[in-house]
């Protein structure tokens, strides 16, 4: 198919100048490839990002979504914003433990949650709608939480202490809804693993940081476009349910899948997982006028930055990379001062590497 | 050899206890506080040509001036009172809403064991640091435990945080520093169990009283100082 030749406004206004006149002359520079993109640096792009609503100091923000999501949170919190977070670390411990701990990297201390489906789930066990088959993972006499494995380095000292503090972190993530005007989610991958008997997504495969892989218990699933779209709808209409004016920000990983479980290539496998969540963003965007999306994936790992922001592996994300994506963000919404020493409860650190469970798989590589 | 205890402010009960004790006991004796337990929350000691000097000014002048040293020798017998002021770590309103895990409170955030030991390693990183620098140069110190905690500190009186989480922290923190003393091969001379009343705290007659919270009174520093020598083989006449 022959596509059609669209030129920007060379000069002046044509919209009215006869052979000229098609919608396209009204469009901004930002619209087309070649103002937008192709005469400019990767550093010199602007507008790529457009909010839809404002956010201010006094919104109260919750965040979640994959380890990327770790740099959002930490720059509202540097920022000064309203950040929500219902677990933050118990006294004494310093920021770089704090961390260790997987507190401050979130609202709670959940850790990271890859897909929706998962996030789902959380609020489900979080309000007694679920109790998951898989209650413990145990591994030389430590306690592991199947849904936050690696939250407590080297697993906890008993089952009793994994479940106090379980119980105390579901109470928690109970009540951040209520507390939320805006949720941001950054989607992180499709692939999962799932237990076949009750469908709990857990964010690791089982017999990586903890626990037993056991193929008659456990199921890998890649979700599809229909589904994820499902469970975003389905969060979106559990948390308006806590609070009915909340609003949304999502956003993909630029961060690539470390291994993937499909028998695609990773690379393919990732554009898959990537593809089904950019269009599932781009259709909650365009379904809800409370519903925004910020290219944070589009901003790293689209072909026009020729993967400067990455690292040498072309999978982490530099530190310059998240510090251009979070200006670009911040300053769309008029705050264009550096982040201020983080004055909140709960201990930061700058960190251009996330926590990512994930990254595990590359040692199982053969 | 002279027998040298130096620490925090704890060490002016024992210094008390032991102006009791001096007519019993042959040996000389030195009992000096270096500073309050303040001082410790900062760097205070390096290696200086192969001994530990003091870089805490107040830490520095008490030694010279008390004790008549500019460092840390390994010739000389060193009883140090470091370690198990826990107070830093107690005295948070924090505990209001936090419980250390173990004790199973509901409705408070529970603190694992293993978030635990990262607190008291980094509440006692720099007194850590000077013991590691004392073996490092051969000196091989003993410690004196701090008294018992004081039920009377406005911790739990006045801002309410329960008993029992503040006992429980103290008994963990000294439970941690224990081990990590063991692990090096340095004594630890715990306070005596008879200061301690049923919960655990220091008994009154045993505490300096007033507006004071934290300290033993002489008495208190009688007990502990015979413990000391003991400890050390020091006679001390019936």
């Amino acid at each position: 198919m022959k596509s059609v030749p669209v030129l920007p406004p060379l000069s002046g206004d044509m919209s009215n100048s006869g052979a000229g006149a098609n919608p396209y002359v009204k469009q901004p520079s930002r619209a087309f490839w070649r103002s937008a993109v192709s005469e400019l640096s990767p550093i010199e792009m602007d507008g790529v990002y457009d909010p839809r609503f404002p956010i201010s100091r006094d919104t109260r923000i919750s965040a979640a979504g994959s380890c990327f999501a770790q740099h959002i949170a930490r720059q509202f919190k540097a920022r000064n914003y309203r950040f929500t977070d219902v677990e933050p670390a118990p006294p004494f411990l310093d920021a770089e433990a704090a961390d260790s701990f997987g507190y401050g990297q979130y609202s709670a201390r959940y850790g990271n949650v890859y897909s929706i489906r998962q996030l789902r789930q959380l609020f489900a066990r979080a309000e007694g709608r679920m109790d998951p088959d898989d209650h413990v993972w145990l591994k030389d006499g430590r306690a592991f939480d199947p849904f936050r494995p690696t939250i407590q380095p080297g697993g906890f000292a008993s089952l009793a202490e994994m479940e106090a503090d379980r119980d105390y972190h579901l109470d928690q993530v109970q009540t951040l809804l209520a507390q939320t005007d805006l949720f941001v989610f950054t989607f992180g991958l499709t692939e999962a693993w799932v237990n076949k008997r009750d469908g709990a997504v857990l964010p690791s495969c089982p017999g990586t940081h903890a626990g037993t892989f056991d193929p008659d218990t456990y199921v890998f699933r890649n979700f599809r476009f229909a589904e994820v779209l499902q469970d975003a709808e389905a969060f979106i209409a559990l948390a308006r349910q806590h609070n009915p004016d909340m609003r949304f920000l999502f956003t993909v990983s630029p961060v690539p899948l470390t291994a993937t479980a499909t028998d695609q290539h990773v690379l393919a496998a990732t554009t898959y997982s990537k593809s089904v969540l950019r269009a599932v963003c781009g259709e909650l965007a365009m379904a809800h006028d409370f519903v925004d999306y910020f290219p944070s994936y589009e901003l790293v790992a689209s072909h026009p930055m020729r993967g400067i922001y990455y690292r040498p592996n072309m999978r982490n994300v530099a530190a310059e990379g998240v510090a251009r994506v979070m200006d670009i963000f911040f300053a769309a919404h008029g705050d264009t001062g550096a982040p201020a020493p983080q004055e909140t409860e709960t201990p930061t650190i700058p960190t251009s590497d996330p926590a990512c469970d994930e990254e595990i798989l590359e040692f199982f590589e053969s | 050899m002279t027998l040298n205890i130096c620490g925090n402010s704890h060490t002016r009960a024992l210094r008390a206890g032991m102006q009791i004790l001096e007519e019993s006991v042959a040996e000389e004796v030195v009992v000096f506080p270096l500073g309050t337990a303040d001082n410790e929350a900062e760097p205070f000691s390096t290696i200086e040509n192969g001994r530990v000097v003091l870089t805490n000014d107040r830490f520095r002048t008490k030694l010279q001036k008390n004790f008549g040293f500019s460092s840390f020798g390994p010739a000389d017998r060193w009883g140090i009172c470091l370690g198990t002021h826990n107070y830093r770590m107690m005295r948070s309103e924090a505990w209001l809403r936090a419980a250390p895990a173990w004790l199973g409170l509901p409705g408070m955030q529970p603190v694992s064991e293993a978030a635990f030991a990262q607190m008291v390693a980094a509440d006692q990183r720099h007194i850590r640091a000077f013991f590691e620098q004392l073996l490092q140069t051969g000196v091989r110190p003993f410690v004196i435990s701090a008294p018992w905690p004081v039920r009377t500190h406005p911790i739990m009186a006045e801002t309410g945080v329960r008993p029992e989480i503040i006992k429980a922290i103290d008994a963990k923190a000294r439970a941690l520093f224990a081990a990590w003393l063991a692990e090096r091969g340095i004594e630890l001379i715990l306070p005596p169990e008879e200061a301690a009343d049923e919960h655990g705290f220091l008994r009154p007659r045993f505490a300096k009283g007033g507006d004071d919270h934290y300290h033993g009174n002489p008495r208190y520093g009688r007990l502990m100082m015979k413990k000391v020598l003991e400890s050390q083989r020091v006679a001390i006449a019936a």
